[in-house]
């Protein structure tokens, strides 16, 4: 049988609080794609 | 070309190599000149990530692109930072904790070897032709443009890549290309100033933007669900994912780029870097494009942008120029009715201007249909040409030099990338894997050098020689959609269903592999219709149905035989 390496543990010393991180992330894309779908109906011919 | 524009050329293009040369000349064995021992900061990984991908026919093109078809090629990137969470939070932590050089490493740990040769052996395909390519495409432009010789443009570029490559490996690629991003951005933000310095005094960049929405230069996002069109809000966060994926998660030429990461957090910062900057950048490139279409409202452009390669009859001359003098009575008209709109034109002031455009677009369109009859060589897409045209003709003396420092930045720093990731994949999966399984650093060094010359090499043959086939660059871009559906399928059986073993998935990697060039197949002869961006879908897909299918079977199979005994 091979061992998984998914049911290995997370590294405990990185203290980051990385799933802020990527909701961050998340909202930057939403955010961008708010502003361009303005800038689109602004300008739509 | 000016001396002043030589010398700022080669002066950039020097200053980098030589840095990057001198900085990681130590390198005494394998682990530092394939990952750099792990020592990048989490600025070097984000900037040499987006130096791998942008190649210089991204600087080339997206403008290009814009100045066309407006900006809804942005939407191609809107999957990518949903990419970069999904390779920080499942991928990177794998990748780290199996201290693996290469991400067909991990296969073998999780399958067996036949999954990690099968997907090697895919990416070496792929990426090894399209390595010639990167050279291949901008040298061909440059060429045209400026005159220089084709063959001499395509060694030079290949011909520093190898030299900075294999003298400092990884480390020296990721260095440079930090370098490179840098002067490529200036370069960009300094061309953004001068294009809207080239508008009239009396036509300030508020004029300019909505000159370009009223010609349709400006819509972004595109709603619509249709399949047909290529670049929508839809395709972009599904085909883009997909694709920015596979490129990301699974293409050595990027996974070693953050696994030379000092840490874990910094290689995932670098992802989350990209994530954020990529979309605003890919915004302002071809916002670039836009204002170079305004510019030309003003400053006469070329009916076409690249020209025919044979000489013409006085009669095909003649119906050319026939259509030329139109252009150019219609363009005066469309430049007087533009300088004298009011200060706050309405719809109704535009209409004539949006006609006179439409009008010069369809003549356009004639001329290339033309020349395309008279001169079969004719590449009727001359998009590509748009960009440099602006800079030779609109840029002052100096500047021209640091723009083609940046087409040549961007071709070099794609370029190492891939010549990198060409050497690690066949020194770590094929040849310490199959060849010499022994360890012995100097060896093993001067093993992954040779392999990196052997690759440089072979890009630059493949770029000498792409002149002769006709449909060599568009092949090589959809070699890499053929191959990368089957890849992340096989990757991401690897990481989300634990269940599936090796037999099962290296089938399904091959039926998959199957279907979509099949599918493929199906297109060229007009069968069906289909982006080739759907491709990575696809073969995703099936790879990973395949796979649970055949795990199922054989699953229940080995049951019961253990039952029967």
């Amino acid at each position: 049988m091979i061992e998984d390496p998914l049911d290995e543990q997370e590294p405990k010393d990185d203290p980051t609080n990385w799933n802020g991180w990527y909701m961050g992330l998340i909202a930057a894309l939403a955010i961008q794609i708010i502003v361009y779908l303005l800038i689109t109906n602004m300008y739509k011919v | 070309m000016n001396w002043l524009d030589w010398a700022v050329l080669f002066l950039t293009l020097l200053t980098i190599v030589i840095y990057g040369s001198w900085k990681t000349r130590k390198n005494k064995d394998l682990e530092g000149y394939l990952k750099g021992n792990n020592s990048e900061n989490w600025q070097t990984i984000g900037l040499s990530i987006m130096a791998t991908q942008a190649s210089a026919i991204t600087f080339l093109s997206t403008p290009g692109q814009a100045y066309e078809e407006g900006m809804g090629f942005a939407q191609f990137y809107f999957g990518l930072p949903l990419a970069m969470i999904i390779i920080s939070a499942f991928f990177l932590p794998i990748y780290y904790r199996l201290k693996v050089f290469t991400a067909y490493e991990y296969l073998e740990q999780r399958f067996d070897v036949r999954v990690r040769a099968f997907t090697a052996l895919l990416f070496l395909l792929s990426r090894g032709l399209a390595a010639g390519i990167t050279i291949y495409a901008p040298s061909i432009i440059l060429s045209t443009l400026l005159g220089w010789n084709l063959e001499l443009t395509c060694v030079m570029i290949g011909g520093f890549v190898i030299f900075y490559t294999v003298s400092g490996g990884s480390r020296a690629v990721s260095l440079t290309q930090k370098w490179q991003m840098m002067i490529i951005m200036g370069g960009m933000i300094t061309a953004a100033f001068f294009v809207v310095q080239s508008f009239p005094d009396s036509f300030g960049f508020s004029e300019g933007v909505n000159l370009a929405g009223s010609l349709g230069k400006m819509e972004i996002i595109d709603l619509s669900t249709d399949l047909d069109n290529r670049y929508t809000l839809l395709s972009g966060l599904t085909g883009g994912l997909f694709l920015s994926l596979s490129y990301f998660g699974t293409d050595q030429s990027q996974v070693q780029r953050y696994l030379g990461g000092k840490s874990l957090k910094a290689s995932r910062i670098g992802l989350m870097f990209n994530g954020l900057v990529k979309i605003p950048m890919q915004i302002f490139i071809l916002f670039i494009g836009v204002m170079v279409f305004i510019s030309f409202q003003f400053n006469k452009p070329p009916i076409v942008f690249n020209d025919h390669t044979v000489d013409l009859s006085q009669t095909e001359k003649a119906e050319l120029d026939e259509i030329e003098k139109a252009y150019d009575v219609n363009f005066e008209e469309k430049r007087l009715a533009i300088i004298n709109l009011p200060e706050y034109p309405t719809q109704r002031d535009y209409a004539p201007i949006q006609a006179m455009q439409r009008y010069q677009d369809t003549l356009r369109t004639s001329y290339k249909a033309k020349l395309s009859l008279y001169d079969e060589n004719y590449e009727d897409k001359d998009g590509d040409y748009i960009f440099l045209t602006f800079v030779l003709n609109q840029l002052p003396i100096g500047l021209i030099g640091l723009l083609l420092a940046v087409i040549f930045s961007a071709a070099m720093s794609s370029t190492a990338g891939e010549l990198n990731a060409l050497a690690s994949t066949t020194t770590i999966d094929f040849y310490k894997k199959f060849i010499s399984k022994s360890d012995n650093d100097k060896r093993d060094l001067n093993v992954g050098k040779l392999l990196t010359v052997a690759w440089g090499v072979m890009a630059i043959f493949i770029a000498l020689i792409a002149g002769l086939f006709d449909n060599l660059i568009e092949l090589v871009n959809i070699l890499g959609s053929l191959f990368y559906g089957t890849i992340l399928g096989v990757f991401l059986v690897a990481f989300f269903f634990k269940w599936v073993r090796g037999t099962a998935v290296f089938i399904a990697g091959l039926v998959g592999q199957i279907v979509v060039l099949t599918i493929h197949l199906l297109v060229v002869y007009g069968e069906i219709e289909l982006s080739y961006l759907m491709y990575n879908i696809i073969g995703s897909a099936v790879v990973i149905s395949v796979a649970i299918f055949l795990q199922l079977l054989i699953g229940n199979k080995n049951n019961s035989e253990v039952l029967d005994s």
